[in-house]
């Protein structure tokens, strides 16, 4: 079943929305929350929330694309509880590399807490990732939007793990400079 | 800023991006199809469904029905191509990494130009001045093909692209349209016609 029948069962309100959603992306939807959490129930029960919000977001919207959609939703919710596991010292994974890359990218301890700072940061950073060559943009989403590990993204592009941690670190360097431009930093 | 601040940031990166990142590249080896070929191939396709093409290459063509005598895979090409747009009653564009499909470069018109899926590319068409003879040589027929040096593009859409005139503008949108849908080819067309269906 395409996007565009799948999108219209949520509309009329069918529980068979969720049954077909499932089926052509919760694998997908998997993958992202099981990068973040490293852990099968708690990336069984992101997913099983990304259907709850899935159904309380459709209508009022109308994605062309469902698996970005839900795959943003997925992210979000797995961060989200990550996030609390972290407060309890727990859990493992990618997310404490990644958050440790990230960090030399971010300068102070102080976390941002007006809506528009937070909008413009999110400009800048579209902005950045818009303006990257093709490669660089891909293996930087997939590392720091879908938490892939080194050794995945080294597979998938047919690189080996130093050119991507290479990448990666070049990456960071530019967009450090970015932010810092931009008065983030 | 935290690093939480930037990781919540790069979750707002544009879909289009987030989309194409995981998008699998095929590197078996590919046929490539050079301008003037395509054109006839395209035309060939429609008109001779028997006839042996061959695509520029290729060692040779196969007969329907064949063991294939080598392992050539025809992979569709992703290039950067230029999507144009209505932006505040004006032409726009912006490049755009896309699989040179007509399905797909219209689904990334669509988006541009904020047009919804209800909006369908029913067909997209070269017609040209070129020329099929079939000739006997020896007892055989051969189809010769004459690519000619004129192309036209037909294009049909969904008659419900007009609900999208009011906010745009008929002309600005019909233009960005024909921009688009010309411009990707590398084929140099003398016309494009929109038809509605």
């Amino acid at each position: 079943m395409d996007d565009r029948r799948i999108v219209a069962l949520y509309w009329e309100r069918s529980e068979q929305a969720i049954a077909e959603t499932a089926a052509r992306y919760g694998n997908y939807c998997y993958a992202i929350a099981y990068n973040i959490l490293d852990n099968h129930e708690d990336a069984e029960e992101s997913v099983n929330d990304t259907y709850i919000d899935a159904w309380n977001s459709m209508p009022p919207h109308r994605p062309s694309v469902l698996s970005t959609f839900l795959g943003k939703m997925t992210r979000r919710i797995s961060i989200d509880r990550w996030r609390k596991r972290r407060a309890e010292k727990r859990g493992g994974g990618e997310m404490p590399l990644v958050m440790d890359e990230l960090q030399e990218c971010a300068a102070e301890d102080k976390s941002m807490e007006q809506a528009y700072e937070k909008q413009r940061l999110g400009e800048v950073i579209n902005a950045f990732a818009k303006a990257l060559p093709e490669t660089e943009r891909r293996v930087f989403l997939c590392r720091y939007w879908y938490m892939d590990s080194v050794a995945s993204i080294g597979k998938q592009f047919g690189f080996s793990e130093s050119k991507v941690k290479s990448m990666l670190y070049r990456t960071r360097v530019k967009l450090r400079a970015v932010l810092s431009k931009e008065g983030f930093a | 800023m935290r690093a939480d601040d930037i990781l919540d940031a790069i979750g707002h990166v544009d879909e289009v991006y987030v989309r194409r990142a995981k998008e699998k590249r095929r590197y078996r080896k590919a046929v490539w199809i050079t301008a003037g070929s395509l054109a006839a191939c395209l035309l060939l396709a429609v008109l001779l469904p028997g006839v042996v093409t061959h695509f520029a290459g290729s060692s040779g063509g196969d007969l329907p029905g064949d063991e294939p005598t080598h392992d050539v895979e025809i992979v569709p090409a992703y290039d950067d191509i230029w999507i144009y747009y209505a932006q505040d009653g004006q032409m726009a564009r912006a490049e755009e990494y896309c699989t040179l499909q007509p399905s797909s470069v219209f689904a990334l018109w669509k988006e541009k130009n904020g047009i919804g899926d209800e909006v369908e590319l029913i067909e997209c068409r070269i017609d040209g001045d070129s020329a099929t003879a079939t000739v006997e040589d020896n007892g055989e027929d051969t189809v010769s093909h004459e690519v000619g040096n004129h192309f036209i593009l037909n294009v049909t859409v969904s008659k419900n692209i007009e609900a999208y005139y009011q906010p745009i503008g008929r002309e600005l949108l019909l233009e960005s349209l024909k921009q688009t849908m010309t411009g990707y080819s590398g084929l140099v067309f003398d016309a494009c016609n929109i038809y509605f269906a």
